[in-house]
């Protein structure tokens, strides 16, 4: 293997600007895998936010609720609850989807109606406070900058005006959805449901017992945060999973083909090369190995690139849209060597082909 | 009106400035008239090439002049020599040249097409241009596909499709081996006599002597006289009397290119010395 | 033209080369496609039912301009007051909300939706079986084919459970689906009184003028059919917006490195010929249409693959995923053939330069 390697160096070489685009294209490819699986990441944990970051232990709420915006209690129940022993505290939220117009675009939010100082509000603020009278919202600091609301300034929400009292940081996702929150009262006024909610968020000592004896008081389900979390993961990635695995695959063949095509290229202009190995004895193994060296080095060479190029690119996203959330994670890492790798291989089937039915002799023919 | 389809004056060539300037092509007079054929000889480096691309309008002289058809190229702007090139001219290339995605008759097709022939008038003219020059069943043929000699037809064919009044032809047999080389010769002699078209070659081939109406010798950018020369009779290339190897045979001096032919022909010098051998061009 | 079309044949000279650079381009037109017929099927199914509805105008709670992931409650009263006015040939309520069907077999995000019997607004169509009667539900098709459902099976929903009386179809989408019960029932189920979600009415003359008597008269939401419609669609656009442009720019990069490649290792491996060409008395239009026509051969050829492809990947995961709806509209098909003749344009740049400028003289090259 030893003269081999080189000549797949000195080929791909060869030609500098050629070189530079197959691996700036292929590149472009494995970062855009790498981008899917980091928005995919990002996707997941904006989505469970809530779940994932109102300090409660308990969610309690309709039986057969699974989702975060499912389910109708009485608000009643938050009582009941309160009287369980061990429970530390009880907030009863009305959680629903609502959609914001906001300079002639329109944004989803989950409005989160919780009472002021009970549970269920922001759990961390970029600016101002939280949520204390009816009349108020907390808005998400991304969406408020984009769309230039300030602190104390006005928004409207189904034809009514609230004052902005606090921004808030990770309530948004890049799928179009966020947070806003209010007053349960307000949310009850705004939606027609007075005297619901949608779950009871509970604080308590010692999980087990108080689950089983909240549940048997109250005859509402109750499911830990991260099951809540689980469950709002599920919905989406039915949804969007489907999507971002055709991308994925897309991206794959795309960058396969580049390099496929480059080492082709490469090929076909020394052809003379591989008819003299081919007439010095060379077969077919040898020849796929000389082969899927040069598409093992330009892969390697995407890989690194594309995880510049991602880099790069996942910076300038989040800069221009904060509300995007990428992640790196060591699966996403791995995928995509993977990737490279079985494009190395997968690309050197063709340009195999044509050196194997190269006829040696007709090479010099002229 | 007279006769001369190609005049050149005084024409120079200089490449480069200052130190490392070179002068390819030194003050060259030359005419070609119609019907002649001009055969250029000369060493690599000797300036052959330059001169036939300024005859060509493909490069322009430092100085001088080169008037063809009685247009002097000098007047004309940078953009209309592609078209004059088309319409005056005829090139025949060492490498054949032909463009290999294209068949034989889309070859000649598409020097038709530069000068304004398209569709079907344009096919069946090279297909005649074709079965003239005997390639009638390779006309679908991609140029990986026919011989040496075949594509050195074809290339012909494309450089006569416009018209031209003068054909150049640069090293048109250096590819080609004896047979086919002889016939290509004479292909271009017809052509010059029986169609009334300039021929000018510039060749190391000293068998296209044969049919050469003028030889003129090019050295370091200029002609040489003729009489001044000798031809080696091993491999027939012109060489001077001064400072050559040369061989004392039979009361006759000999001048060589260099010690192996000289050395080539003291093994057996009746091998080299044919009845006629000159310089000099058929009368 | 009538010419010999050289760029033509030179991209085709070498079919493999030709393939891999036509099939590259393909794959990143194909994710563009792909996108857009995604995002178009999603919003035809989100408007579905509002463009089936015999609905004139839609009425919503003040500021509330659409049912997909939003809320609205209107008082019955404004129904009344609806009906009274003139211009208007029927009023009846729907009440619509978010819940899920569950069976043993699964889970299905539906928004249910609460309707009188024997008025507008239930399925418009039954595929199978009968209306709901009190206590029964109509269900999609679609989503009764992936729970194992029949007519005549129970299906969870609200907390309780109903009997499925009938299919409906074309109400299934990637997110979810909807689900028909009567209004009664739908309101008990929720415990609510006195409150719609929308009103539907029919107009007798010009909806839109009717629209605004609505909203005159009671200060409501009222929106044509078209109208509402069409922000249904600007919703499920506003939403994928951000991710799509990152995604589509991905994708026409990606293309541009192909396209780049492609024309860049034909011309410069045909770089003589060209100069061959100039020699013969080519003009520099004469070179620009051999490169250009290169180019655009093999986006043409790229996207008619692509094109092909993305009906395929249509049917394929019709039949398999199911709820991804795949529809190209005309609008974006030549959107993407524009993007990819400027794909073409900028990728054939560098080699046209580089063509016009080849040394004639080369032609002299031993």
């Amino acid at each position: 293997m030893g003269t081999q390697v080189p000549v797949a160096w000195r080929n791909i070489l060869a030609e500098r600007r050629r070189l530079a685009i197959a691996v700036l294209g292929a590149g472009l490819a494995v970062a855009l895998i790498l981008l899917l699986e980091g928005l995919w990441s990002g996707l997941l944990t904006q989505i469970s936010a809530y779940p994932d970051h109102v300090r409660a232990t308990f969610f309690v709420r309709q039986p057969g609720a699974k989702t975060l915006s499912e389910g109708v209690v009485p608000v009643s129940a938050a009582g009941r609850v309160r009287a369980v022993p061990g429970v530390a505290a009880a907030g009863p939220v009305l959680t629903r989807w609502v959609v914001l117009d906001l300079h002639g675009r329109k944004q989803v939010v989950t409005v989160v109606g919780f009472t002021p100082g009970s549970l269920g509000g922001p759990w961390a603020l970029a600016a101002g406070r939280t949520v204390g009278a009816d009349g108020e919202v907390v808005i998400d600091r991304t969406l408020a900058a984009e769309h230039a609301i300030t602190l104390g300034g006005t928004l409207g929400v189904t034809g009514r005006s609230f004052r902005v009292v606090g921004l808030s940081s990770g309530t948004r996702s890049f799928m179009g959805t966020g947070y806003l929150f209010m007053s349960l009262h307000s949310a009850q006024a705004m939606f027609g449901a007075e005297n619901t909610a949608t779950f009871v968020l509970v604080r308590a000592a010692g999980p087990v017992a108080v689950r089983a004896a909240i549940a048997g008081r109250t005859g509402l389900s109750v499911a830990s945060p991260d099951l809540v979390a689980a469950a709002e993961q599920n919905l989406y990635a039915g949804i969007m999973g489907k999507i971002f695995n055709l991308m994925v695959v897309i991206a794959f063949a795309a960058g396969t083909l580049i390099v496929a095509l480059t080492v082709y290229s490469a090929i076909s202009d020394r052809l003379g090369e591989y008819g003299i190995a081919k007439a010095l004895g060379a077969r077919r193994g040898r020849l796929f190995r000389i082969v899927a060296g040069q598409t093992t080095v330009l892969s390697g060479l995407a890989l690194i690139a594309g995880l510049l190029l991602y880099l790069g690119g996942s910076r300038l996203i989040t800069a221009l849209w904060p509300q995007f959330q990428i992640e790196l994670t060591f699966r996403a890492l791995g995928v995509v060597t993977v990737a490279a790798l079985l494009m190395g291989m997968l690309a050197a089937l063709v340009p195999t082909r044509r050196v194997a039915r190269l006829d040696p002799a007709s090479v010099y023919r002229r | 009106m007279d006769d001369i389809e190609v005049r050149a004056r005084a024409l120079t060539k200089t490449f480069g400035q200052g130190e490392v300037q070179v002068q390819a092509v030194r003050g060259i007079d030359l005419e070609v008239r119609r019907g002649e054929v001009v055969l250029i000889m000369g060493a690599s480096g000797s300036g052959k090439t330059t001169l036939l691309s300024m005859l060509g309008a493909m490069l322009r002289p430092t100085s001088g002049r080169v008037e063809v058809d009685g247009v002097d190229l000098a007047t004309l702007p940078e953009s209309k020599l592609p078209e004059f090139r088309t319409r005056r001219f005829g090139f025949v290339f060492q490498d054949f040249n032909l463009l290999s995605a294209l068949s034989a008759e889309e070859n000649v097709e598409f020097a038709l097409n530069l000068s304004g022939v398209t569709g079907r008038r344009a096919r069946e003219r090279a297909g005649r241009l074709l079965d003239g020059l005997g390639l009638a069943g390779r006309r679908r043929f991609r140029p990986d596909k026919l011989s040496g000699g075949e594509k050195q037809r074809v290339a012909i064919a494309r450089a006569l499709a416009n018209e031209p009044a003068v054909i150049l032809a640069d090293e048109p047999t250096a590819n080609l081996d004896s047979k086919i080389g002889h016939e290509i010769a004479r292909l271009l002699r017809r052509i010059a006599s029986e169609e009334r078209r300039s021929v000018v070659i510039v060749s190391h081939d000293a068998r296209l002597k044969e049919i050469a109406d003028r030889v003129l010798w090019m050295e370091d950018g200029q002609f040489r006289s003729l009489s001044e020369m000798a031809a080696d009779p091993v491999c027939g290339m012109a060489v001077e009397r001064e400072g050559t190897p040369h061989y004392r045979h039979d009361g006759q001096t000999y001048y060589f290119c260099s010690p192996a032919c000289r050395d080539e022909f003291a093994a057996s010098p009746s091998r080299f010395l044919a009845p006629a051998a000159g310089l000099s061009a058929p009368g | 033209m009538g010419g010999v079309p050289v760029g033509r044949r030179n991209l085709f000279s070498d079919r493999r080369r030709a393939v891999l650079g036509i099939a590259g381009v393909g794959v990143a037109l194909l994710m563009v496609l792909m996108l857009a017929a995604i995002v178009n099927g999603a919003m035809r199914q989100v408007t579905r039912y509002i463009d089936t509805s015999p609905a004139d105008v839609f009425v919503a709670q003040r500021g509330v301009t659409n049912m997909h992931m939003a809320s609205s409650a209107v008082p019955l009263a404004d129904l009344t007051r609806i009906r009274a006015l003139p211009g208007v040939a029927w009023a009846e309520p729907i009440l619509y909300l978010p819940d899920a069907l569950a069976t043993a077999g699964g889970r299905q995000v539906a928004y249910v939706v609460g309707y009188v019997p024997g008025q507008p607004g239930g399925p418009v169509s039954l595929v199978r079986g009968r209306a709901p009667g009190p206590g029964q539900v109509v269900i999609d098709q679609r989503v009764a084919g992936s729970l194992g459902l029949k007519v005549g099976d129970s299906v969870r929903l609200l907390a309780r459970t109903w009997r499925i009386s009938g299919l409906a179809s074309g109400l299934t989408n990637l997110a979810n689906t909807v689900a028909f019960v009567r209004f009664t029932d739908l309101a008990a189920a929720r415990n609510l009184s006195g409150i719609t979600s929308y009103i539907l009415a029919g107009a007798r003359g010009d909806p839109a003028r009717l629209a605004h008597r609505i909203t005159a008269a009671t200060g409501l939401s009222a929106l044509t059919r078209a109208q509402f419609s069409a922000q249904e669609r600007a919703l499920v656009q506003d939403m994928s917006a951000q991710l799509l442009q990152i995604m589509n720019l991905a994708g026409y990069l990606i293309g541009l490195a192909v396209i780049a490649l492609t024309l860049y290792a034909a011309t410069l491996s045909r770089l003589r010929e060209a100069g061959v060409m100039k020699a013969l008395g080519a003009r520099p239009v004469r070179l620009a249409n051999v490169v250009l026509s290169q180019a655009l051969w093999t986006v043409g050829a790229a996207l008619a693959a692509a094109l092909g492809l993305t009906f395929a990947l249509a049917v394929v995961l019709g039949r398999t995923a199911g709820n991804v709806p795949v529809v190209l509209d005309p609008g974006s098909v030549a959107r993407v053939a524009a993007g990819a003749i400027v794909l073409a344009a900028l990728g054939a740049l560098a080699p046209l330069v580089r063509v016009w400028r080849v040394d004639p003289m080369t032609v002299f090259r031993r």
